[in-house]
């Protein structure tokens, strides 16, 4: 049975970009449609609310969609990092990609951690 | 006016860039232009798709009348038609046919649309078959690059500068060849309007410009917008690249020539007005 990404499954809030959109697009809203931005906003950020109120981890499953711009996966989680405590989002957020691991690599190792440089 | 025998943005740069800017300059001129390609040899997909779009657009005709002959190899001629180039394009004798060897699909906007490029991979997958790691490969060159167009082509002004998509899916090789590109500033005359361009060469303490080239594509250069966490899209497009997510990087922008596959990054004596790419999915 597939799983909402609304259900807390244990220790952990999980959240598909794929309950988003198949194809993400750019950063900002006036940019396009389904902007990094909106994921954002619309997303990440009550979800990641939510896991922090609950001690809970957020994860972010990546899979399923056409592909990422860089600007688009920056936007969602360095833009997480720029809004709330940097340390919070490292501690709380991990994403996920079982076919694209390059994906994962990217926002935990750069898009994070350089969010405000 | 007669074209380069061999009118090929990616295997023939320099001829191929001087004979667009000599249209636009005949056209700047005053002149009414007739394209002669009736004698070129070699005609490649993405120097029609250029073409194509420098005689539709009025900032390169300026109202100019643009006609043209066509190439006596048939196969060249079946390219051109099957583009749509004689849509637009008075021609000179019998208007050729499509023989359906091959499929040329083309998107334009001026907006980032990711769902425009992932109906045409869909549309590719059907002529040219490929994997989920080829597509999102290729999903990325194509939106990054419409990221690039809409926040640097138009140099100050954001999103004023149209990006064009096209692929010709060669069925017959089972070859895909995508060339996306805008008629913008290009890269280095958009970093020169900034004033970026000579503080780059300072700080990276480089000569010239095909070295600052292959610093952004190596991902040491940060973004024009003075934002350390922006201007990855180039970065990681050569990334996917060497990931082998498609094949035969081409970049070409202003007077730099760029061939990944083979390490090859130079410095062209013309100048192309816009960024441009060019890669291949083949399939298998």
């Amino acid at each position: 049975m597939p799983t909402d990404s609304n259900v807390l499954e244990g220790r952990t809030v999980l959240l598909r970009v794929l309950d988003f959109t198949v194809t993400p697009g750019p950063r900002h809203r006036h940019e396009g449609d389904f902007s990094g931005e909106q994921f954002r906003e619309e997303y990440v950020e009550p979800r990641y609310n939510e896991a922090r109120a609950a001690g809970k981890r957020l994860l972010v499953d990546l899979d399923g969609t056409a592909g990422y711009a860089s600007s688009f996966l920056e936007e969602a989680f360095g833009g997480l990092a720029r809004l709330y405590p940097i340390d919070d989002v490292r501690a709380t957020v991990r994403v996920k990609s079982d076919t694209r691991p390059w994906y994962v690599t990217e926002v935990m190792d750069e898009h994070i951690p350089e969010a405000r440089d | 006016m007669t074209a380069p025998s061999a009118c090929s943005l990616i295997d023939h740069p320099v001829e191929t860039v001087r004979f667009l800017n000599e249209i636009e300059s005949a056209c700047a001129g005053g002149s009414n232009v007739l394209v002669d390609l009736g004698d070129v040899t070699a005609l490649t997909p993405e120097a029609v798709a250029v073409l194509l779009s420098r005689v539709r657009n009025d900032r390169f005709t300026k109202g100019m009348r643009v006609s043209g002959t066509v190439p006596r190899e048939q196969t060249l001629a079946e390219i051109l038609a099957e583009s749509g180039f004689f849509d637009h394009v008075v021609v000179r004798g019998p208007r050729p046919k499509t023989n359906g060897i091959g499929e040329i699909r083309t998107r334009k906007s001026f907006k980032v649309d990711a769902a425009s490029s992932f109906d045409l991979l869909q549309q590719v997958n059907q002529f040219v078959p490929g994997t989920e790691f080829a597509w999102d490969g290729i999903q990325r060159v194509i939106v990054e690059s419409m990221n690039n167009t809409e926040n640097h082509a138009g140099g100050q002004k954001k999103g004023r500068e149209r990006w064009w998509l096209s692929v010709y899916c060669d069925r017959e090789a089972g070859v895909a060849r995508f060339c996306f590109f805008d008629n913008g500033v290009g890269i280095f005359e958009s970093l020169k309007k900034k004033g970026l361009l000579s503080q780059l060469f300072r700080a990276l303490g480089l000569q010239n410009r095909e070295a600052l080239l292959r610093k952004i594509l190596a991902g040491e250069v940060r973004s024009s917008t003075g934002l350390g966490y922006r201007g990855k899209g180039l970065p990681k497009i050569a990334a996917a690249f060497k990931r082998k997510q498609f094949e035969r990087l081409v970049i070409l922008s202003n007077d730099v020539y760029a061939n990944l596959a083979a390490d090859e990054v130079r410095t062209l004596p013309v100048s192309f007005s816009g960024t441009f790419l060019y890669w291949e999915h083949h399939a298998n």
